[in-house]
């Protein structure tokens, strides 16, 4: 690929948001110059899942193949672009729920094939450690955002739904796993004890909201509800988040407070619980789980003996964590980089960078008509984003 | 053969066991077609099929004047990789995307391909649509070979034995279903077992051009024929439904 202004067109539907996104960026040899977001739309499917607790992925798959179109023909017009200015496409290719993902690569091949441009199989971490650098100049594009683009190497920890993980980003395309979750991901231990709490889905805003109430209105000698902070000992680079969330179920059940029963519609198990107590709840919870994820990259920023340490994904976008971090930070004397609120959820945007960042290092997939979906894609890879190599397969 | 113009229609069928593509000129009788690998592994089958099919035939991307796609019932897997494929193309070529009933395309082409003998009255196309149940539909046969059969009611699900079956001649037209036992009394039928019915819906999707109908508006989903269980398990969930939005 050649120097000079490109427009690259993001696609992602791995999980429970359909999102398109526009993006302009330089291409002077090396790394892609402050990629500028031109559109980033994306319809959100809270509306659809929050009853249930969690996201139900048949749902999920019929939302997203209706909403495919009308949010792309959204980007497109909101960056005052047509497909014919569009150099390449990017789109997630996994990991996440298959059928979602098959939705936005199969709009991605056709439309690539119908313009004869590149597309780029992008790794869906991939997109949340490059929302990084995704630069912009609103008030919506910089709202959070702290430390700017980080240096390579980096240390980076993706908190989400679906992932809590460690990677050392030596440069694009080398991205190394050091590391993640050994079972449930920080934020379904979130969404599972917010539906049991009765909260609704997402859980991560309650959640924070609660615990920030109880902040706000606590009284001396009144304590969150005491809950485990499993750091696991010798594995620097693991999280174990399911006994956390245990303890939450286990505190609900003994109070009668959740019914465990399958019979009864999700919506239908939790009840009875007073407002104090709630809050004394979710403070202990989060307190608990965001102890845990800065305590551990601390210890992994300093066994990896990196100064700069970035925090993206839907999680990254929690109060508390950012305020401990950035605590932590200070006092330890690393860097800290946050993405904007707005790209710490899922987003095309973060995946049309990632997809950016894998042209210019020559990751563009050179037969990409028959590229397929891959819901337990790993990222490591020497060879480039869109190349990563495949590990054993893991299911859930 | 022509390029130039717009000239070809292409029919993408996902819905079924076994898939397929077809391209038919607008005007003419010329037709190419491609099977397909089906259900989930399309994913993987549907480009390459479609780039070898256009190559093979001498038709250039710019010279397709519309897409159709069979939009169900049928595997849901295959009619979400069919439709999102068929969005893609239509708004990136700029070409209108007629929706085809699957079942409607396979009326056609069994009433095309009939047996020979005495024509049929009625045709009864029908799928599987599991836990023992079809997706069917009834059409009255057309009056002329060359006409299009005539839709009476809407898609409907049911097991075998409780759906109404027309007298008279009936051809029955099956897509990856045996004929069913229940129907094994039934007088006056005759089955035919077809696959794909990508040529018919090529040529659906050219009716619809040619009779300037609307095209599928961008938020088309496909014809599930059914809910999804996590909305009829535990009963109506609570709450407002706002419906999807952009942010």
């Amino acid at each position: 690929m050649t120097g000079g202004q490109r427009l690259i067109l993001g696609i992602e539907t791995s999980c429970d948001e359909t999102a398109a996104s526009v993006l302009l960026f330089e291409n002077p040899g090396e790394s892609p110059v402050s990629p500028r977001v031109l559109s980033d739309v994306v319809a959100s499917q809270y509306d659809l899942h929050g009853r249930f607790g969690g996201v139900v992925p048949e749902l999920a798959s019929r939302r997203h193949v209706e909403m495919i179109e009308p949010v792309l023909r959204a980007a497109l017009e909101d960056a005052g672009v047509s497909l014919g200015d569009i150099g390449a496409v990017a789109v997630t290719r996994g990991p996440g729920l298959v059928i979602a993902l098959l939705v936005g690569l199969s709009a991605a091949k056709a439309i690539a094939w119908s313009r004869g441009i590149p597309l780029v199989g992008v790794h869906h971490l991939a997109g949340h450690i490059y929302s990084l650098f995704l630069g912009g100049s609103g008030p919506e594009e910089t709202s959070g955002a702290a430390g700017g683009p980080p240096p390579f190497p980096h240390l980076a920890l993706v908190v989400s739904g679906g992932h809590t993980d460690f990677y050392r980003v030596e440069g694009p395309g080398r991205e190394v796993h050091l590391g993640g979750t050994l079972d449930d991901a920080v934020g379904e231990a979130y969404d599972k004890v917010a539906a049991s709490m009765g909260l609704g889905y997402p859980g991560g805003p309650r959640v924070d909201e609660l615990h920030a109430a109880f902040r706000a209105s606590v009284r001396p000698g009144e304590e969150p509800v005491s809950l485990p902070r499993p750091y696991l000992e010798g594995k620097p680079y693991n999280f174990s988040f399911s006994g956390l969330k245990t303890a939450v179920l286990s505190y609900l059940r003994e109070r009668g407070l959740y019914r465990d029963d399958p019979s009864l519609a999700p919506w239908a198990r939790p009840g009875g619980m007073d407002a104090g107590e709630a809050r004394a709840l979710a403070a202990g919870f989060q307190e608990a789980a965001v102890e845990v994820l800065v305590e551990k990259a601390d210890r992994a920023a300093r066994a990896q003996r990196l100064r700069a340490v970035s925090v993206s994904g839907g999680v990254a976008s929690n109060s508390h964590l950012r305020d401990s971090l950035a605590r932590r930070a200070q006092a330890s004397g690393w860097a800290l980089h946050l993405p904007a609120r707005r790209y710490c959820t899922d987003n095309a945007a973060m995946i049309a960078c990632a997809g950016a960042f894998a042209l210019v290092s020559g990751g563009e997939a050179p037969d990409y008509l028959a590229l397929d979906a891959d819901p337990a894609w790993e990222l490591d890879s020497p060879g480039g984003v869109s190349v990563a190599r495949k590990k054993g397969r893991r299911r859930g | 053969m022509p390029s130039g113009g717009r000239a070809w229609i292409l029919g993408i069928d996902t819905s079924g066991a076994a898939g397929g593509l077809a391209l038919l000129e607008r005007e003419g009788e010329t037709l190419a077609g491609r099977a397909l690998d089906a259900g989930a592994r399309s994913s993987r089958a549907l480009m390459p099929a479609l780039d070898l099919l256009l190559r093979e035939a001498g038709v250039r991307r710019e010279d397709l004047a519309a897409v159709g796609a069979a939009t169900g019932p049928g595997t849901f897997t295959g009619l979400r990789i069919g439709l999102s494929t068929a969005k893609g193309l239509s708004l990136a070529l700029g070409i209108p995307l007629y929706s085809v009933s699957s079942l409607e395309a396979l009326a056609l082409l069994a009433w095309r391909l009939r047996p020979k003998g005495e024509p049929p009255e009625w045709i009864l196309p029908f799928r599987d649509a599991r836990q023992g149940e079809l997706f069917w539909a009834r059409f009255e046969a057309p009056q002329a070979p060359g006409g299009l059969p005539r839709r009476e009611g809407e898609d409907g699900v049911a097991e075998p034995s409780r759906i109404a079956l027309p007298r008279g001649r009936t051809l029955a037209v099956g897509s990856d279903a045996a004929l069913p036992p229940a129907w094994a009394a039934w007088v006056g039928v005759s089955h035919v077992a077809l696959s794909t019915a990508a040529p018919a819906v090529a040529r659906l999707a050219r009716e619809a051009l040619m009779r300037r109908e609307p095209p599928a508006p961008p938020g088309l989903e496909p014809r599930y024929g059914r809910e999804p269980r996590a909305m009829t398990q535990w009963g109506a969930p609570p709450g407002v439904d706002h419906g999807p939005s952009l942010t």
